[in-house]
């Protein structure tokens, strides 16, 4: 297992950018966008949330595979990391969580528009309602471009 | 032989999603089962059903697709915020080639955008065919204000400009009907061209549209920069989307200007840049630069178009050189007056020259206004001819593609922008006049004091005969 220390939550946490990868009940690849980023306390497990329009060929193989690979990228810094591990449940949100996506929303469409990203088109990439991905963190590596990236955190 | 299924949506109907605008996130499988999901710099539409993809530095990534070459793309189009997903299987990696070629210099061109020149490293080029490309579902098209609408190449435009290139009768009309092609045809508003010298090491600008500062006589070095870069490679560089790094070098540079450095053509806010180079039988002949404040504001089709205008263009100044001949010049008109004398002084190390202390111009330019003013004041003489400058060794100019006349253009627009006093103009094919409103101080800074040239200081008047002026010296 590996174990989120408080420095990465924050990084987690912020107006990074978030895109999941899943392998569906066929052994295919699954690519998508996630909101919400929230590292639980201890470190070992992450929620992140998904459109639900958007979720069932993401979430497809979750009883044959359920491995789920999430990278976050800060768009400024272009610090990326990407944590694996496996889904351990999936839910609907309350209204808190519903407010923890939309605040990271904005963070994340602030954080893009520094570099000149159209909010109105970042705006337009989200949906409602969502639904709680919840997995717990077993590997977690370096993505940042470079000739570091891929190797294990 | 089987015929593959129509993609749900056709690769060719969302061409700004190759534009690389925002990145594309791209999910590849393990042997165990492991997905792993990363940004790609690049996904390149090569044909209706292949895409290419950058390979840099991902090393899972690489490693699945060697094992399994299903991978999923997710891409955005940039002016609607709509996504779509590709279905790929890996074929083959290319790293040499026209294609791996045209993705190095896209490449270098997006790391010279971010500041990562060191960092992005083309590796190789693999190319997929593309399984099924489908919209993810999501809000309704909105689409951004001032995005280009896709509409035919307006075929019967482009064989009138291709009319008037071939009718130009002299560089500067030439480059006039190029420019304004690029604001009729691509609807671009800002663009300029750069010229590449004898030696072909530099390229200096000498015409422009819609910039406040014209940037005339501004020159870069082939290879520094996008423009410098598309001029080495030979290749169009397109960038759509300028990253805050590079919004800043901009920011940063007229600070670190040299006082007799003319600075580019430039937006307070460039988002989007093509730069392509203008060849004549492989050589560069120059580049042109078209330049937009809005994000993705060329695409490829627009990039296709430049390209073969500029080397039409290309061409056509290539068989300028040698067609002019010697004209009859008009006669002149007097309006005399006295104004105070205008110091000009010329450093022959650089061949720079400076009007009161103010620098105007270097370099092949400086030297014939230096040559111009001395016949001036040395003899009065105010027509000169393309051909007598051409023979004239103390310029050196090359026998082949001298450019003189692009020089002739660059210092006339650096005087009408710079001075009221000093005219450069046309009277006929091959022919100009120097015309003078000032009275002529001629000095030559090698010196800190400088040396003052002897009988320099005339008084010059506008369209005046030789008698109308008195000279002093």
């Amino acid at each position: 297992m590996f174990r989120i220390d408080d420095e990465l939550k924050e990084f987690c946490e912020s107006g990074v950018s978030v895109i999941i990868g899943t392998v569906d009940a066929d052994g295919l690849p699954r690519v998508g966008y996630a909101w919400g980023p929230r590292v639980h306390p201890g470190g070992q497990r992450v929620s992140i949330y998904l459109e639900v329009a958007r979720s069932g060929p993401l979430l497809a193989g979750r009883e044959a595979n359920g491995q789920i690979a999430a990278t976050f990228t800060d768009p400024v810094s272009i610090r990326s990391v990407q944590l694996k591990g496996r889904i351990v449940d999936v839910g609907e949100p309350n209204e808190a969580e519903n407010t923890w996506v939309a605040r990271h929303r904005d963070a994340m469409t602030v954080s893009c528009s520094l570099i000149g990203d159209p909010p109105h088109m970042i705006r337009n990439i989200w949906l409602d309602p969502t639904v709680r991905i919840d997995f717990d963190v077993e590997r977690a590596f370096d993505q940042t471009p470079g000739p570091t990236a891929g190797s294990a955190l | 032989m089987t015929t593959a299924a129509p993609l749900a949506v056709p690769l060719e109907s969302i061409p700004s999603c190759w534009e690389g605008v925002i990145p594309a996130a791209i999910c590849t499988v393990g042997e165990d089962g492991t997905p792993n999901v990363t940004y790609l710099s690049i996904v390149h539409r090569v044909d209706e059903r292949h895409v290419a993809l950058s390979r840099q530095f991902f090393k899972k990534t690489d490693e699945n697709t060697q094992r399994n070459p299903l991978a999923q793309v997710e891409v955005i189009e940039v002016d609607t915020g709509r996504l779509f997903n590709l279905d790929l299987r890996y074929e083959r990696t290319e790293t040499e080639g026209p294609l791996f070629e045209r993705m190095r210099t896209h490449l270098d061109a997006v790391a010279l955008e971010s500041g990562l020149a060191n960092v992005f490293v083309l590796k190789g080029v693999d190319i997929c065919e593309v399984t099924e490309c489908s919209l993810v579902p999501g809000k309704p098209a909105v689409l951004s204000p001032g995005a280009p609408v896709n509409s035919p190449v307006p075929l019967a435009q482009i064989e009138a400009v291709s009319q008037h290139i071939s009718e130009a009768e002299d560089l500067e009309e030439l480059l006039q009907v190029f420019l304004d092609a690029c604001r009729d045809l691509v609807h671009c508003d800002h663009a300029y061209v750069m010229l590449a010298d004898e030696t072909g090491d530099r390229l200096y600008t000498v015409a422009s549209i819609g910039y406040g500062e014209a940037g005339t006589g501004s020159e870069i070095e082939v290879g520094d920069g996008l423009i410098g870069l598309a001029a080495a490679r030979r290749q169009s560089v397109r960038v759509t989307h300028m990253a805050r790094d590079l919004r800043y070098a901009q920011a940063a540079r007229p600070a670190d200007e040299a006082r007799d450095e003319i600075p580019l053509p430039r937006l307070a806010s460039t988002q989007s840049q093509l730069v392509t180079p203008m060849l004549s039988r492989r050589e560069l002949v120059g580049v042109a630069v078209l330049e937009s404040e809005r994000i993705g504001g060329f695409q490829a089709a627009d990039e296709c178009l430049v390209g073969i205008l500029a080397n039409q263009v290309a061409t056509a100044m290539t068989l300028l050189v040698g067609v002019e001949s010697a004209g009859v010049g008009a006669d002149p008109t007097a309006a005399p007056h006295e104004p105070a004398a205008v110091v000009v002084k010329y450093y022959p190390d650089d061949e720079s020259v400076f009007l009161d202390n103010e620098y105007l111009i270097k370099g092949v330019a400086g030297g014939i206004l230096w040559r111009l003013l001395r016949h001036y004041v040395d003899e009065g003489r105010e027509e000169f001819s393309n051909r007598e400058l051409r023979l004239d060794s103390s310029l050196a100019l090359p026998d082949v593609k001298d450019n003189l006349e692009a020089r002739l253009i660059l210092l006339r627009k650096r005087l009408e922008e710079r001075c009221d006093y000093l005219r450069i103009e046309k009277v006929a094919r091959g022919r100009f006049r120097l015309e003078v409103a000032r009275p002529i101080s001629l000095v030559t800074g090698n010196d800190p004091g400088g040396s003052e040239v002897s009988g320099a200081e005339v008084s010059g008047v506008e369209g005046g005969s030789a008698e109308d002026r008195g000279s002093s010296g």
